[in-house]
């Protein structure tokens, strides 16, 4: 892309991030949540891909790494609701204390929850356009991706 | 204007831009439309003030088509529609015009627009700060009551990840020809 796209997207793509952290965090007080804040965030992963290309200014997750964070987030999601078992409850069963609403820190599991989703649905969004795009970021790394 | 209207004007338009995706003959062109329709569904949640699933909506329309011209890179087709003969399309129509009157009881006897069918949304609106502890009912009922779907539609994607990585990874083997 030219130089005018890239100077845009150096400029604004920290903000896309942060909105979707933004919508991650505040998922349970505020309309938003994980699906829509990992969605965000891939976003800008995509974005920069987008404007730069090959080259991009800063390091971004490949293939492997995005992989590992989605099977990350399905491990966190499945381990909540083991958890939930192990303490004689029902599967994904919210076992937290609901603290006070309208706190960051309340709603029990519904923000670790919130935080598995995203890692699940943003990561695996980038993943697809990544392989998508056929050759990952650079060969090299391709190539030690494969392993 | 009650939102009535705009909702009527909104989803002519998507029905619209959905039959021009169909006609068009370039497949780019289509995805454009595709969006729009998009687009327009999510106009009709922030009318209807649903502004989580606006905010989805568009998000996942942006990605769509994002990530559907990067496939059709990717796949690398010109995909050009084949002329159908006119008795075929006349037969279609009738069909369609057939079914939609046949249909229409059905719709009459749908509730009006506005008081659903459904009473449990009542239950959560009383009980659902109280039990789950989130303001955001949506969230209370996507992370708490309906948990189990959304651990599917995790699954869902995850498959779909899956699925596509060993498509292409195939097809890059055989291209190529090494790493056997």
């Amino acid at each position: 892309m030219d130089f005018i796209v890239k100077t845009v997207t150096r400029y604004t793509v920290w903000l896309i991030m942060l909105y979707g952290m933004y919508l991650v965090i505040y998922g349970h007080l505020n309309p938003g949540g994980g699906f829509v804040g990992g969605l965000v965030i891939a976003l800008s992963f995509i974005h920069v891909t987008l404007a730069y290309g090959k080259a991009p200014p800063a390091e971004l997750p490949g293939k492997a790494v995005s992989h590992t964070l989605e099977v990350a987030g399905a491990f966190i999601y499945v381990g909540i609701g083991i958890i939930g078992l192990a303490l004689g409850l029902p599967f994904l069963s919210n076992f937290f204390g609901k603290g006070i609403p309208f706190t960051i820190l309340s709603a029990g599991t519904i923000p670790l929850l919130n935080l598995a989703i995203t890692l699940k649905v943003g990561m695996g969004i980038y993943l697809l356009y990544l392989v998508l795009l056929g050759t990952g970021l650079s060969q090299e790394q391709d190539g030690k991706d494969e392993r | 204007m009650p939102i009535e209207t705009w909702l009527y004007c909104i989803i002519g338009f998507m029905i619209l831009g959905s039959i021009v995706a169909l006609e068009l003959s370039d497949l780019l062109s289509a995805v454009v439309s595709i969006g729009m329709v998009g687009l327009g569904l999510a106009i009709c949640f922030l009318l209807l003030q649903a502004p989580d699933l606006a905010l989805v909506q568009f998000v996942i329309e942006i990605l769509s088509v994002i990530i559907l011209i990067v496939m059709l890179r990717a796949t690398n087709q010109r995909w050009e529609k084949e002329k159908e003969p006119r008795s075929l399309s006349i037969v279609k129509v009738t069909f369609v015009a057939l079914a939609m009157i046949g249909a229409l009881p059905l719709f009459l006897g749908l509730p009006p627009f506005g008081h659903p069918l459904l009473e449990v949304s009542s239950y959560y609106f009383a009980e659902g700060l109280q039990e789950t502890g989130s303001p955001n009912l949506l969230t209370a009922i996507i992370l708490d009551y309906r948990v189990y779907d959304t651990l599917g539609e995790a699954i869902v994607i995850f498959v779909s990840v899956i699925g596509v990585m060993t498509i292409f990874r195939r097809r890059k083997k055989g291209g190529s020809g090494h790493g056997q």
